[in-house]
């Protein structure tokens, strides 16, 4: 790992530690608006981990941070929403109480929005060829070593 | 239940069981026993993950939930946050698994941190967290199997616990994780195509989704918000829980290690997340469809609330239907029993005897013969040890996501993770879950109301984790050129 992401990697590791704490923090004070906030930012740190290579880089910020982003959104939205009642009004969305109708539709698209940054940012491995071979021939050859024995 | 029920549920044992004797043709060695011969592609792993997942509890638990609490009660918690778990698991390990899978050998979780940490140790204590792990799991669904096998075939609850870990066995014990995956991939085709006719069915019946929404507000205005009757704090630590803690769950992570191609990594957190996605249209449809008819006097009082489901199929849906519906339950509960068959039986044979400097010789018939006897101890379990079933089945999802992230998931994105921080963690982990969780059936409960145990276990294990680490720096790395090149990402 290059010097440079794997000190990336470390201030990460300590920024997680930072968010535990709060979280912690949290639970003890039973307060849930320090337990789901920090979970978020834990979300944005583990997309960021699975970038260790393009750290500091411009795409993990950007793709960590809009889903950060956009779910921190979604919460603070339902919060003010639900503020006075759980109901939010008497209106209906789609049949739905509108809190419920955002919380519903709202939450599965932005976990198919993660999934499809996933596979848009997913840049093929490359492995050594022969090294494949050579661990496929290992698994195959192990049955005639274990029944010989 | 009608014959038409009966037997298009029997028809689906009869599939698996196919699937089975086919799966045990293919089993050749160790390798294809543990790891399918790291021959699989995209859509089979993807379903295997949510369909391994997607437990009996998720399924009848999940409905029973929302009937008692609202959309709360599972769906707007763990429902939702498992499938972005499983995304972020992906972003996380998905690609340092497959490469450290490259490295030669690597079968189990155990093998993974042993080339991570180069330490038989933590290989050990991670054995002993999936082997008490998956004890409990199988206990609850032995339980879950009798209970719906029972109903559907009107028999006795054991002898439908018997017949039920029969076909298990079958194709679990011959076929091993080739026999688990693709029954998996047949189990996840039923339950998503069910969980999709479904929901439409029981909107309708419940009147429309305004009705369903208007019948909740006269009840209790609660149950038709987000959260519904459950307190916002306990939401909070549950979308931690399953958002994160999926991570560490070995049924997921042991996927990465039998895939063919890195390629195959690139749809498969949105297709499992989708999948597991639909399942919950049906929990939420079902659920909230049959709190609003009991509303109305409409949906028949039950024993229990995990009943829902199985009465909504059988009482509004067409028989054949509810043939599949009760099939794709027992899907979900078979497809997890298997997943964890397997798990422990690589802890069992590999695992926990390597960690003690000993190897066992032919794997594959060892393995074979402690699948057996898993089956009937947690039989056994089931039928004379209630109260140990119960105690063990709280070693499930928090303990898995307190002992295995931290150690596993961390341990191979942070290259200064060290051995004694993954062992303390595991430690850690286990020691807050049992403390917590079996002093709450002895009333002793230290923390504030709302918190989840598991999700303070698991916070406080990365805690420890990274603390232990922190200060238990070598004076040199001792990680190898090759698992410090697999961990980058």
């Amino acid at each position: 790992m290059e010097r440079e992401a794997m000190e990336f990697s470390n201030k990460l590791m300590y920024v997680l530690l930072g968010l535990a704490v709060l979280m912690l923090v949290g639970m003890l004070a039973s307060s849930w608006r320090v337990v789901l906030y920090s979970f978020l930012l834990v979300v944005g740190v583990s997309i960021l981990f699975g970038f260790t290579r393009e750290l500091p880089g411009r795409r993990p910020v950007l793709v960590a941070g809009s889903v950060v982003v956009l779910y921190g959104l979604l919460f603070a939205v339902l919060d003010v929403m639900t503020g006075g009642e759980p109901t939010g009004s008497t209106n209906y969305v789609l049949g739905m109480t509108p809190p419920m109708a955002l919380y519903l539709l709202g939450f599965p698209v932005l976990v198919v929005i993660t999934g499809v940054l996933y596979a848009v940012t997913f840049t093929q491995e490359d492995v050594d060829p022969e090294l494949l071979e050579r661990e496929r021939a290992a698994i195959g050859g192990e049955e005639s070593e274990g029944e010989s024995r | 239940m009608s014959t038409t029920i009966a037997g298009v549920v029997a028809a689906y044992l009869l599939a698996t069981i196919a699937i089975g004797v086919w799966a045990t043709r293919k089993t050749k060695n160790a390798g294809d026993f543990f790891v399918a011969g790291r021959n699989l592609g995209m859509l089979v792993v993807a379903l295997a993950v949510f369909t391994s997942i997607q437990s009996g509890f998720g399924v009848l638990g999940g409905t029973g939930l929302t009937f008692e609490s609202g959309l709360g009660g599972f769906v707007a918690a763990i429902g939702f946050a498992a499938p972005l778990g499983f995304v972020l698991a992906w972003f996380l390990v998905a690609k340092r698994m497959w490469r450290i899978a490259n490295l030669g050998e690597v079968y189990t979780l155990g093998d993974v941190v042993e080339h991570r940490y180069g330490s038989p140790g933590v290989r050990g204590w991670v054995g002993v967290a999936v082997a008490l792990g998956v004890i409990g799991y199988l206990g609850v669904q032995v339980q879950a199997t009798g209970f719906i096998m029972s109903a559907i075939f009107d028999i006795e609850f054991r002898t439908a616990a018997v017949i039920g870990l029969v076909i298990l066995g079958i194709y679990a014990i011959g076929g091993g994780t080739i026999a688990a995956v693709y029954t998996d991939l047949f189990q996840g085709i039923i339950l998503v195509g069910v969980s999709a006719a479904v929901v439409f069915i029981a909107i309708n019946a419940g009147g429309g989704v305004q009705n369903i929404t208007e019948n909740l507000q006269s009840s209790d205005p609660a149950l038709a918000s987000p959260f519904g009757t459950v307190p916002t704090l306990t939401i909070a630590c549950y979308l931690f829980l399953f958002g994160i803690g999926a991570a560490g769950q070995p049924q997921l992570l042991t996927k990465f290690l039998m895939i063919r191609d890195s390629k195959e990594l690139r749809w498969g957190a949105l297709v499992s997340a989708v999948a597991y996605l639909l399942t919950m249209l049906l929990v939420a449809g079902v659920g909230l469809t049959a709190l609003s008819l009991n509303v109305q006097g409409e949906f028949p009082a039950l024993d229990s609330p995990d009943q829902a489901l199985t009465r909504f199929f059988v009482d509004f849906t067409p028989p054949l239907l509810a043939g599949l519906g009760l099939a794709a339950i027992l899907a979900a509960i078979m497809s997890t029993g298997d997943a964890f068959l397997n798990l422990g039986a690589a802890s069992l044979i590999r695992d926990i005897p390597r960690s003690l400097n000993f190897r066992i010789r032919n794997e594959l018939l060892w393995s074979r013969l402690v699948v057996a006897v898993l089956l009937v101890v947690s039989l056994l379990f089931s039928f004379y040890l209630d109260t140990l079933v119960a105690l063990l089945g709280v070693f499930g999802w928090g303990t898995f996501a307190a002992a295995l992230f931290p150690a596993v998931v961390l341990g191979l994105v942070w290259p200064r993770a060290t051995k004694h921080g993954a062992i303390w963690s595991i430690i850690a982990s286990l020691v807050a879950n049992f403390v917590l969780e079996i002093g709450g059936l002895y009333d002793f409960a230290p923390l504030p109301e709302g918190v989840v145990n598991g999700a303070f276990a698991l916070v406080v294990a990365i805690v420890v984790f990274i603390a232990v680490s922190l200060v238990t720096q070598p004076a040199e790395d001792e990680t190898s050129p090759e698992v410090r090149k697999a961990m980058e990402s």
